[in-house]
């Protein structure tokens, strides 16, 4: 049988055809008779063959034959790789715009006189893109579900949406989200018109105030640390969470889950993901765990990797940082030497 | 006009093996002389740094460096069994939306000028972080199981990489068990090129060992005694700098003999 096609594709980008000489797969599959006896035709290139035509004509090829092929490359890739001298990893130039860079800033609930004050994350644009409303939500269910046990039914929560934009939906939204833990959205603090005339509409009170000065905490360097995050939760692969003071977490963190704290960090169960202590520049911070087989422990600017074996038994540990980097100590003698004091 | 080479792994269908494809290949061509670095595009379910056993040396990912917070090169992590191979991480607590496709390029420009060869891990699916993927690359890698639905996925990926003018596509069939082949219960190699018509760049036999190097981190070709999958993905690198490597012969034992003597009338 002639082979269908006498001729073969190759153009500058798809490749030369290359018959196999070695027996392959499909001859075992399908045992044919013409096998032994098909010629092996030297390629002959047509040029100027598109793409997407030569792949037509390979697909006929291909169903007149009943070898596989095995296409190899020969393209000028040889020479460009011996001729191109590679630059120094460490001189490469990004040019960032810092513009597009997203907040990291979540959210965060502040009790203020018996009442909770529910503070949404300043936005560097004025409203949510869609991925950022649907993360935010998720922060907050989050944050809803992992604190549940202390938030008292009907207490009333206060909005501060600052300098965003939201809509009636989604303002809602954030209210039907905060029923799920029995709290009360009563009032907004905004500072955009659009977004007091969505709450009125909707029947919340509303306070729109030009400078929300008391409640803005982005200018202020070096200031106290919020009051400690307690969540019982697993946190699982995927999850952050960042807090300005310390965070106590009653569950496990998973491989791929991280904790960020300006303060120290305390893990009552299981700490297998990422922990960084001491955000902001403080080395005297600590993370302490039940079972402490971290990815990594951050503390300040240090950064430590769990020992390669892991050990036979696991004990409240604690990581602290001296001169020499990130210590881990068990937690009771932890305790004796350095809360004693000498 | 000398080039480096920026190659897209990418499947449609989920869990046929482009991450492990990326992580062994990128390895095999590191072993090569060859410098190499291997982008993870699959924000928010990252995977490469597991398989290449660099989790825990991850300090800042692609998006940190968007972000301005580091320089390129300290979001980079060497791998210290094979100093030419280095992984450029993906964020894990972010979505697929978190980096633009624009982002993705300058990114990876900026890496063709120190190393030979860019490996891009897509995503499975066609959305964001398949375009994100497929933004910087010139050539592409389709990796495909002799399975009707991940061949039919693959179809659709090469319709949209044509699309977006990636026109150097290779196939690799991944995960095919000759035994099976032969009791014609599976597509054969044949049988999926007749479909997809995308040149061969290699089959990778089924290998329980690649379960046991995955949950390990050490990539298959780092093996002493490389296994058949190992001796397949090193040929597929070969096969990639333009050598050329013929097919293992993948058929099953028992038939040898009969093969013998086919040969034997070549």
């Amino acid at each position: 049988m002639d082979n269908g096609a006498g001729d073969k594709i190759a153009d500058k980008k798809a490749p030369k055809s290359q018959p196999s000489s070695e027996p392959c797969i499909a001859n075992a599959a399908m045992p044919d008779t013409e096998n032994p006896g098909q010629p092996t035709k030297p390629p002959t290139s047509t040029t100027n063959t598109t793409s997407a035509n030569s792949r037509s004509l390979l697909a006929a090829r291909l169903k007149a034959s009943k070898n596989v092929e095995l296409y190899v490359f020969e393209e000028d890739m040889n020479e460009a790789q011996e001729s191109l001298p590679l630059a120094d990893v460490a001189s490469l130039e990004l040019d960032v715009d810092t513009q597009e860079s997203i907040s990291k800033q979540q959210i965060t609930f502040k009790s203020e006189q018996g009442r909770l004050l529910l503070l949404l994350p300043q936005a560097s644009e004025k409203s949510f893109t869609p991925t950022e409303w649907e993360e935010l939500c998720q922060q907050l269910t989050i944050r809803l579900s992992s604190g549940d046990r202390f938030f008292q039914p009907n207490t009333t929560v206060h909005l501060i949406a600052r300098d965003r934009l939201l809509d009636s939906r989604q303002l809602q939204k954030i209210d039907e989200l905060l029923q799920t833990a029995q709290l009360r959205m009563k009032r907004i603090y905004t500072q955009r018109r659009q977004t007091a005339v969505a709450a009125t509409t909707s029947g919340y009170s509303v306070e729109q105030q030009v400078k929300l000065e008391h409640l803005s905490d982005t200018d202020d360097k070096g200031k106290a640390l919020e009051t400690p995050l307690y969540l019982q939760m697993t946190l699982r692969s995927g999850v952050e969470i960042r807090h300005q003071g310390s965070i106590i977490v009653l569950g496990d963190v998973n491989p791929g889950g991280s904790l960020i704290a300006a303060g120290d960090i305390f893990v009552w169960g299981r700490l297998r993901g990422l922990a960084h202590a001491g955000a902001e520049g403080n080395e005297d911070c600590r993370i302490m765990a039940l079972h402490m087989q971290p990815t990594q422990l951050r503390i300040a600017d240090h950064v430590a990797r769990a020992p390669e074996k892991p050990p036979a038994m696991y004990q409240p540990e604690v990581a602290y940082v001296n001169k020499g980097g990130i210590r881990i100590a068990i937690a009771s003698e932890f305790a004796q030497i350095h809360l004693n004091g000498p | 006009m000398a080039m480096n080479r920026i190659i897209v792994v990418t499947s449609g269908k989920g869990g046929v093996g482009k991450t492990t494809c990326t992580a062994n290949l990128g390895m095999a061509l590191a072993k090569s002389g060859k410098r190499v670095v291997v982008i993870d595009a699959d924000f928010g379910l990252r995977n490469l740094d597991l398989l290449l056993g660099l989790e825990n040396r991850i300090v800042y990912t692609a998006l940190d460096v968007l972000a301005g917070e580091c320089r390129l090169d300290q979001a980079l992590v060497k791998d210290k069994r094979q100093p030419n191979l280095a992984l450029l991480p993906a964020a894990q607590n972010r979505s697929k939306e978190s980096i633009t496709p624009e982002q993705m390029k300058k990114l990876v420009r900026a890496l063709t000028k120190a190393y030979n060869f860019v490996l891009i891990d897509s995503p499975a699916g066609i959305e964001m972080g398949f375009r994100n993927a497929i933004a910087a690359a010139r050539e592409a890698i389709i990796v495909t199981t002799p399975e009707i639905s991940a061949v039919r996925d693959a179809d659709r990926v090469i319709g949209l990489l044509e699309a977006n003018d990636i026109k150097a596509m290779r196939l690799i069939i991944n995960r095919l068990k000759p035994a099976m082949v032969e009791a014609e219960q599976m597509m054969s190699v044949k049988d999926v090129q007749d479909i997809l018509a995308v040149p061969l760049l290699g089959v990778i036999p089924d290998d329980e060992q690649v379960v046991v190097s995955t949950n390990n981190g050490e990539p298959l070709i780092l093996g002493k005694e490389l296994t058949q999958a190992g001796t397949a993905v090193s040929n597929i690198a070969r096969r990639l700098q333009g050598e050329k490597v013929p097919l293992m012969d993948l058929s099953v034992p028992k038939d040898s003999f009969l093969k013998k003597l086919r040969q034997l009338f070549n």
